[in-house]
């Protein structure tokens, strides 16, 4: 369980702010910018100091954790990342290895089952060889996730997965980590901006605003028209999704 | 074994097989033994620590140009050697405590003033690395006009040259050297982390700030084994780790490695070339390394500008 008690940060989450993410959720974070969803997942990362509370992870204190140990048991990816040269997306997969490998291991980590399996998963098999800095968009993103499943971890933190990218890398990647949560049971906290991918993607929802948690539950106890508006300010209105019958929201436009 | 002293490979052969001890009259033996060996190994052990400490530190700093040279860590290196050069002379280590702790305050002071949040300003290393050179030059400068009587020796030692060094501070600058070298093959793997940048590495379970630390002390150690015995022979780990990273890739387990292998070989070429090149005198090595690595240098700043 990760677990984030009255956490206060200066300047965003400044009122304190508690939750719990239960093992095999795959939860979305929502809502408009400023509200502190990457705040809250940069301090569970530790990049952001705060200023009181704790934040633990299998009832281990994340501040005096080792990072190798965190790393061991959760996957993080970023907003941004810089692309280095020379890298192939084999090696750049193998990199997840990187907390369960030894100090100083001539054991090529590319054989490894669990890169040759986190690279099939995200659908890179073809394109292995690749140097990293020549993939698009959309497969550079998948190389990031099968990093992040190289790393075998339980829990999985993204930050913003699906900015930059199109309507169809979108949806591909966001299936994608649907199917980690549900074959492989890693646990997903992701931030998300598209409001219709979170209610089609993900069981659970957070909502922030301002820096406080607004609501928290499943889809449709969270993502109501009523909370939608109060938190981004313009009027929504709700359908349903014709084939998986979940719900999708169409922003009104302004007048 | 060549030099202005002409030994035919079999007198060499014959020396090496009679051992350092051998009670040989035959001053070829003696110009190999107390010559042209250490000479040799010195140039090995030199070249090559330069060269992983230019891989290690332009793996950290995710930079083609840094070198210790250019982040003004050999400068620092440079000035405490000559500091302690002034005040105590050659006794007791001195020169190389002196470099070791002139190279250390250099880096320490590079990480200080390029660190910002969420990691280093990559942008400001070159140019505060360039100041930092610049200051501890001038320190240097000031070190020798206070030190009359041995700005003479200072200056020829500073001039860079591996010829200078006997068995006695080989076996020093060999502990140094395995001291810097071990710890930074060992980080290898890291420093490939580090170049997806902090944050992911440290979402990889890199413990980022005692890496750099670690890397910093190394490279300062090697850097500090090469300045204090050898004074400012630069380039080297500039141009090596380059061309290594151009033929094998980034893969920084194989390129710290082949750097070692490079840079001795390098620097056992430029310190030829310099015993060479003029029938009377010799050249310092670092001029010859300066004249290969400095064009060198401007064609890498040329070329990134382009690509930029």
């Amino acid at each position: 369980m990760l677990r984030i008690s009255n956490i206060q940060t200066p300047f965003c989450l400044e009122k304190g702010l508690s939750l719990e993410i239960h093992q095999g959720e795959s939860v979305a974070l929502i809502g408009p910018n400023g509200a502190g969803k990457s705040t809250l997942i940069r301090t569970i990362l530790g990049l952001n100091p705060y200023s009181a509370g704790e934040i633990s992870l299998l009832e281990q204190d994340l501040k005096t954790a080792p990072p190798r140990w965190i790393a061991q048991r959760m996957a993080v990816v970023h907003q941004h990342e810089e692309r280095p040269t020379g890298f192939t997306v084999e090696q750049l997969v193998a990199m997840g290895r990187y907390p369960h490998e030894k100090l100083f291991s001539f054991a090529d980590p590319q054989i490894q089952p669990a890169v040759e399996h986190a690279i099939s998963v995200v659908e890179l098999t073809s394109l292995r060889l690749r140097d990293g800095q020549t993939l698009s968009g959309g497969e550079y993103q998948r190389m990031r996730i099968g990093r992040a499943l190289a790393q075998e971890p339980q829990f999985l933190i993204l930050d913003e997965p699906l900015a930059h990218l199109d309507i169809g890398n979108a949806h591909q990647i966001a299936s994608m980590i649907r199917t980690l949560n549900m074959n492989q049971g890693i646990t997903i906290l992701a931030a998300i901006h598209d409001l219709n991918i979170a209610a089609q993607y993900f069981d659970r929802v957070i909502l922030l605003s301002h820096g406080h948690l607004w609501a928290d539950g499943p889809v449709d106890t969270v993502m109501t028209t009523e909370n939608l508006e109060k938190t981004f300010n313009i009027p929504f209105a709700m359908a349903s999704h014709p084939t998986t019958a979940r719900r999708q929201f169409f922003a009104m436009p302004c007048k | 074994m060549t030099g202005a002293s002409g030994l035919s490979v079999a007198e060499v052969w014959q020396s090496l097989m009679a051992g350092p001890t051998a009670e040989n009259q035959d001053p070829g033996h003696s110009i190999l033994w107390s010559i042209r060996l250490p000479r040799l190994c010195t140039a090995l052990i030199v070249g090559s620590g330069l060269a992983i400490a230019g891989a290690a530190l332009q793996g950290l700093f995710r930079n083609p140009l840094a070198d210790p040279y250019v982040l003004g860590i050999a400068s620092g290196g440079a000035f405490g050697a000559a500091l302690a050069m002034w005040l105590v002379g050659h006794i007791a280590f001195g020169p190389t405590m002196g470099s070791f702790l002139g190279a250390i305050l250099a880096g320490l002071l590079l990480l200080t003033i390029t660190k910002k949040q969420g990691g280093l300003d990559l942008y400001a290393v070159l140019l505060a690395g360039v100041a930092i050179g610049l200051l501890f030059s001038a320190l240097l400068s000031f070190v020798l006009v206070l030190a009359e009587n041995r700005a003479g020796d200072i200056l020829v030692w500073l001039l860079g040259s591996v010829g200078h060094t006997d068995w006695h501070q080989l076996g020093a600058m060999s502990t140094l050297f395995v001291l810097g070298m071990i710890p930074l093959l060992l980080l290898s793997r890291t420093l490939d982390t580090i170049q997806l940048g902090e944050n992911t590495a440290r979402g990889l379970g890199v413990d980022v700030d005692r890496v750099k630390l670690v890397i910093l002390l190394c490279t300062s150690l090697l850097v500090a084994s090469a300045v204090a015995y050898c004074g400012l022979i630069g380039f080297v780990g500039l141009v090596v780790p380059h061309c290594v990273r151009l033929l094998i890739g980034p893969d920084h387990r194989r390129l710290l490695i082949l750097s070692g292998f490079g840079g001795a070989l390098l620097l056992v070429g430029a310190d030829l070339v310099a015993r060479l090149i003029m029938a009377d005198r010799e050249m310092p090595v670092g001029v010859v390394t300066a004249l290969v690595g400095g064009p060198f240098f401007l064609f890498l700043l040329g070329r990134g500008r382009r690509h930029a």
